[in-house]
């Protein structure tokens, strides 16, 4: 335990140390969102609480059971001998490469204007946000396009010619280190994202750079296997998104995609495994963060910033921000945890909160989603302009550098009604996650349905949460 | 009877879809006419600040100010020139919904030794010209230099830049909320940070050259970006709302 505060104070120290004074807004380009009108709110709070307890009936009646196990499964071995599939597949893994260098090196040779750069757009709006997207409804491609570990591959089978590095390194991979650094990297990250001079684009070559040295060094001393696996907080975090997905991807010692699974959707959520408390902590800073990201928008956030700014500044504000709330959401799922431990009498409140954590995913993805959906579909267009002019040099290469946003290109009450179906359909897939958890965890059925109570009631909370940042006007832009 | 209805019940249904679907397209038809709004820049203040409308309709904004300068619809990106009291039109095209921010650029010369807005200045397009509001010695490393906001300044944003290296530039937003603060602002590996930042009025704002370079504070943008200063020195006084139909 004393190990445990220990390591908060260190990550608190660290995250302290890297806080300049700086007062940008996360990301870059106006969002012309509109706010879902109370309508809209009421009729989506409503199902969801309807939905929930269907939801609760259904899984009363012991006869029913859930038949979500059926897959269809591409064996990628087979077929490696095929050409096209080889061809198709150094494609990708070449453009995936080379997006990444000319995202690193737009932002030391180009424009420092984020719009005229190709790097801000591709790593804000395409990357993090759009492949964000993408992960949770197609799963963990990430794995294969990692640019890092493409390259990392490639330095020590064909220029060191010791194939053996990537499964294991030049160490074992410290059990002490646990999965702090993916929680100290996720905080330093969301902290660069929203507080942070992240549009600026040599800054985020310079981060970029330096994130690539220590992820190609770390995976030379632990081996790339165990350090992506572990270590990595982009390989985990898509691993976490990509679980939603209708495909899984198998890879083996070699990081090489063995096959490729097709499954229901949300289902491999079941299969996440939260092997220590910390890990737990990592995934609560997530969803934290996500809606943070969102709360950061709302009009309440922008009076605590007019409250506190002149006593402690900005970057400050946003950096209690970045804590406070998955520290709130930590509280309350440790209360639930702790209640559900009460009611049940079977488990601990540790062995509660790992088992039941990932069940949240789904609402936090929903939001994900829907709050970045007209964001992707407008904001996203600043990517035409720059494929042609990458360094804001004045170039046309494909004729898009002139390129004007298509502002009319998703309809708000398109957005309102997709927004409201994919959160609660989010929320659906929580409860169902959650109950397979809980008949995975406790003896008895019953007792498995009684727990779903107070978990339930952090569901609806979690959503309707959700449901009102969506419902708020944008402030910030 | 009962028989009757629940034989026709697919053929009303279908009927009231119908008439529902006619009276819409009725409805939509009044409304895709012209509509217009009167709307005024009153103290660098939009009225109403909100300019509430609906998408698929053409709108005419009429604009009265009482500064000259431009008025900026973002999103749509329609920008219209205002003069003083005089009356100018501009026509919409609503073809997108949303909530976009409305700026206005003030192009009136020495405003801020005019007193006419009450006890608030205006800051002009000419004091965010170079070296205008300040300017400071060449500063070496760890010297620093301080401005002091003026405690009367309306909402508006000063620029300034770094006269040894052009490129580098930041803006002070000044916004009538918070309380008066000091703010610093550091120079290192080649960047302000913040290079952005809000205050409130009579707030002073401190630069501390933390590099080895030798760098100069001055008031605007610099020389040679004129052309662009539009997008850096005008102020969101509203939004334009969208609705969707």
């Amino acid at each position: 335990m004393n190990k445990l505060i220990f390591s908060i104070v260190i990550t608190l120290i660290t995250a302290w140390v890297f806080i300049p004074e700086k007062i940008y807004a996360h990301g870059f380009g106006e969002r012309y969102d509109l706010p879902i009108p109370l309508s809209f709110f009421l009729i989506g709070g409503s199902l969801t609480i309807i939905f929930s307890f269907l939801l609760l009936l259904v899984f009363l009646n012991q006869k029913h059971q859930l038949r979500l196990n059926k897959s269809y499964i591409f064996r990628i071995d087979k077929r490696s001998q095929n050409y096209l599939f080889l061809f198709t597949r150094n494609i990708v893994i070449f453009f995936s490469v080379f997006l990444f260098i000319l995202s690193i090196v737009s932002g030391y040779i180009g424009s420092n204007n984020p719009v005229d750069n190709f790097s801000s757009p591709f790593i804000w709006i395409i990357w993090w946000v759009g492949f964000g997207i993408i992960t949770p409804i197609l799963g963990d491609f990430w794995k294969i396009l990692n640019p890092i570990k493409i390259i990392y591959v490639f330095i020590v089978t064909n220029i060191l010619n010791k194939p053996k590095l990537i499964n294991k390194g030049r160490y074992e991979y410290p059990k002490s280190l646990d999965v702090w650094p993916i929680i100290i990297s996720f905080i330093l990250f969301a902290w660069f994202e929203n507080v942070g001079n992240g549009s600026n684009p040599l800054t985020l070559s310079i981060i970029m750079t330096s994130y690539t040295v220590l992820s190609l060094l770390f995976m030379y001393l632990f081996g790339a296997k165990q350090w992506l696996e572990k270590g990595d907080v982009f390989s985990v975090y898509y691993h976490i998104m990509g679980s939603f997905g209708i495909f899984k991807i198998t890879q083996n010692d070699n990081l090489k995609t063995t096959k490729v699974k097709l499954r229901f959707p949300v289902i491999g959520l079941t299969e996440l495994k939260t092997p220590t408390i910390l890990f737990v902590i990592f995934h609560v800073i997530l969803l934290g963060t996500i809606s943070f990201d969102g709360l950061s928008e709302t009009r309440l956030w922008t009076n605590i910033e007019i409250l506190l700014i002149p006593s402690i500044g900005k970057a400050l504000t946003e950096t209690l921000g970045i804590f406070f709330v998955p520290s709130l959401f930590f509280v309350l799922l440790w209360i639930v945890c702790k209640t559900v431990s009460i009611i049940t009498k079977e488990k601990s409140t540790e062995t509660i909160m790992t088992s039941f954590v990932f069940s949240l995913t789904p609402i936090a993805i929903a939001y994900h989603i829907a709050h970045y959906l007209s964001y992707i579909l407008i904001t996203g267009q600043l990517i035409i302009p720059v494929i042609s002019d990458p360094f804001g040099y004045g170039w046309n290469i494909f004729g898009t550098s002139n390129y004007t946003l298509n502002i009319g290109i998703i309809n708000a009450k398109n957005a309102w009604y997709s927004s409201v179906i994919i959160i609660i359909l989010g929320h659906i897939f929580s409860v169902i996650i959650s109950h397979v958890n809980a008949l995975k965890v406790f003896s008895e059925t019953s007792i498995a349905i009684k727990s779903q109570i107070p978990i339930l009631i952090l569901m609806i909370f979690y959503t309707a949460l959700s449901l009102w940042i969506i419902a708020q006007p944008i402030v910030n832009h | 009877m009962s028989s009757i209805i629940k034989n026709k019940l697919p053929i009303i249904i279908l009927l009231l879809t119908f008439i529902s679907c006619a009276s819409d397209n009725s409805l939509n038809k009044i409304s895709e006419q012209e509509s217009s709004i009167n709307i005024e820049i009153r103290n660098m203040q939009l009225i109403p600040e909100n300019i509430k409308t609906v998408e698929k309709s053409q709108l005419t904004i009429n604009i009265k100010s009482d500064t000259n300068g431009s008025i900026h619809f973002h999103g749509y990106d329609l920008e219209s020139i205002v003069n003083k009291d005089e009356l100018s039109v501009l026509k919409m095209n609503l073809s997108a919904t949303g909530s976009f921010p409305v700026a206005f650029h003030s192009s009136e010369s020495s405003s801020k030794h005019d007193t006419h807005y009450s006890d608030s200045i205006n800051l002009s397009a000419d004091d965010n010209e170079h070296g205008q509001l300040f300017e400071s010695e060449i500063l070496m490393s760890s010297q620093t230099y301080s401005y002091k906001i003026p405690a009367n300044l309306s909402a508006q944003t000063i620029l300034f830049h770094d006269h040894m290296s052009h490129d580098l530039t930041g803006e002070i937003m000044v916004i009538n909320k918070g309380n008066i603060s000091e703010i610093k602002i550091y120079f290192e590996n080649n960047t302000f940070s913040p290079s952005e930042i809000i205050a409130a009025p009579g707030s002073t704002v401190t630069w501390v050259n933390k590099s080895q370079e030798q760098i100069k504070i001055v008031s605007g943008a610099p020389p040679g970006i004129e052309n662009n200063k539009h997008v850096h020195d005008e102020i969101i006084i509203g939004k334009l709302i969208v609705n969707p139909r």
